[in-house]
């Protein structure tokens, strides 16, 4: 092939460009400030910014978790909730986290075929991550990417996590309030013992609920549910038939409202920063960790407890 | 600062369900190590666009097996214009026949992978455009 192409530029925005822009909902801007986030290449004043800024708004965006085993369907309630909200004008972000290859970081993030359809639409706004081979389902970028949406004011940000729901519970610190996804016939009864999800989530929500088995799987639910203090209520849907979409946005909003009245918004919006510090806090070191025990020597004759405690000492950890 | 990730989006504008290529494609980018969003099938081109702007991509790997290429792919780089994201690389695969490869690049198609390439050369291709890396023979 003749080498005509010339190479093209990519556009650069300033910090103070992406900011101006995505705080007016511009979609480069927003994108683009997502971008400078995942790539580590976005300034802390800028982030500093975004915080600042939302702090200051009156209007919050409800942040709504979506979480659940593969195939339960999460993308497809995610797509008919959209669906929804943006006939009643609502203006809807939506983030989704997908795995990365733990060999070669590539990711093959697949969650926006749901919601195509709902495009073009400039009140729809979707970014899909990789998770970055990170455990607990969430990384402290993700979690920023919330605080940028925020900024681009929309009604709802909803976030769509990998997780089979036991122990990737990140994503309710991340979150106002957390729906964890089932489906009829996954996984017997122990599953629902084991899963510390359900003591954490707001709601349940039983998709495919037109299903035959599904009844059995609710009544299961509900033997268990009923053993935890405050246990989450059990919302039935069909996302692919469209049942109980309604229903189900009304019950998100009268919660959302009656944790705004009662001061448990504030509580967990400070919970969720604090989770937020901590959350580099591990980043930053785990880099660091990460880099000392590739480059380290090998001594076969010490415990590896003995260096762990002695080099984080040097690192002037109180350990 | 992390490794730069190449993000590509790989798109299927036109009436046309054969998605077996894209697929394939989308996967042996993904094992390239690049995250590579995938729009299902069936997509107008502003669909596309919008997908390209929201997820800001590197490159938009376009894919049409029907003959409808000549004019749906300039429709796409039309789209990301009137966004304002012409910069962001358009790639042309599919069945293209070797004459309409110029006039696919006329109306601001980067290049054309046509019958006989694989997804080697569209990796080395983005990997040179993108990250800069020369690629050997």
């Amino acid at each position: 092939m003749r080498n005509k192409v010339s190479k093209k530029k990519r556009l650069v925005l300033t910090e103070e460009e992406v900011f101006r822009r995505l705080i007016k909902g511009d979609e480069v801007g927003l994108a683009r400030a997502l971008s400078m986030i995942y790539r580590e290449e976005a300034s802390s004043s800028l982030l500093s910014r975004i915080y600042a800024y939302n702090a200051e708004k009156k209007e919050k965006a409800k942040i709504i978790g979506i979480t659940g085993a593969g195939g339960v369907g999460k993308s497809t309630l995610i797509s008919v909730l959209a669906e929804t909200l943006l006939k009643e004008d609502k203006r809807v972000g939506v983030i989704a986290v997908d795995p990365s290859s733990p060999k070669t970081g590539g990711a093959l993030l697949g969650d926006r075929i749901r919601l195509q359809h709902l495009f073009p639409n400039s009140n729809l706004f979707f970014r899909s991550f990789s998770s970055r081979g990170m455990v607990g389902g969430i990384n402290p970028f993700i979690f920023d990417a919330v605080s940028v949406l925020e900024a681009a004011s929309f009604d709802y940000i909803i976030v769509e996590t990998l997780g089979i729901g036991q122990d990737e519970i990140d994503i309710v610190h991340m979150c106002d309030l957390t729906a964890l996804v089932i489906a009829p016939g996954l996984g017997d009864d122990v599953q629902f013992l084991k899963s510390g999800v359900i003591e954490l989530v707001d709601l349940i929500v039983m998709n495919k609920a037109d299903l035959p088995t599904a009844s059995k799987t609710v009544g299961i639910l509900n033997s268990y549910t009923r053993m935890v203090e405050n246990h989450p209520d059990i919302v039935k849907v069909s996302a692919s038939k469209k049942q109980g979409i309604r229903e189900l946005i009304a019950y998100i909003d009268n919660k959302w409202c009656e944790l705004k009245n009662t001061g448990q918004l504030v509580e967990r919006r400070t919970t969720r920063w604090k989770f937020q510090v901590g959350n580099w806090m591990r980043y930053i070191v785990g880099k660091k960790i990460h880099g000392f025990v590739e480059r380290g020597e090998v001594k076969p004759k010490t415990s590896p407890y003995e260096i762990a405690i002695s080099t984080l000492r040097e690192w002037g950890c109180e350990v | 600062m992390a490794d730069r990730v190449v993000r590509v989006l790989v798109g299927k504008p036109g009436l046309d369900g054969h998605d077996r290529a894209a697929k394939v494609m989308a996967r042996a980018l993904r094992d390239a190590g690049f995250e590579v969003i995938y729009t299902g099938i069936r997509q107008t081109p502003a669909q596309v666009a919008q997908t390209a702007v929201q997820e800001d991509v590197d490159v938009v790997v376009l894919n049409n097996l029907t003959g409808a290429h000549l004019e749906v792919f300039p429709l796409v780089v039309e789209e990301l214009k009137k966004r304002g994201r012409d910069d962001i690389y358009v790639l042309a695969t599919g069945v293209i026949p070797f004459e309409d490869v110029e006039l696919l690049k006329e109306k601001g198609i980067d290049e054309v992978f046509g019958p006989g390439t694989g997804p080697i050369h569209i990796i080395n291709w983005i990997k040179e455009h993108v990250l800069g890396e020369k690629q050997g023979e």
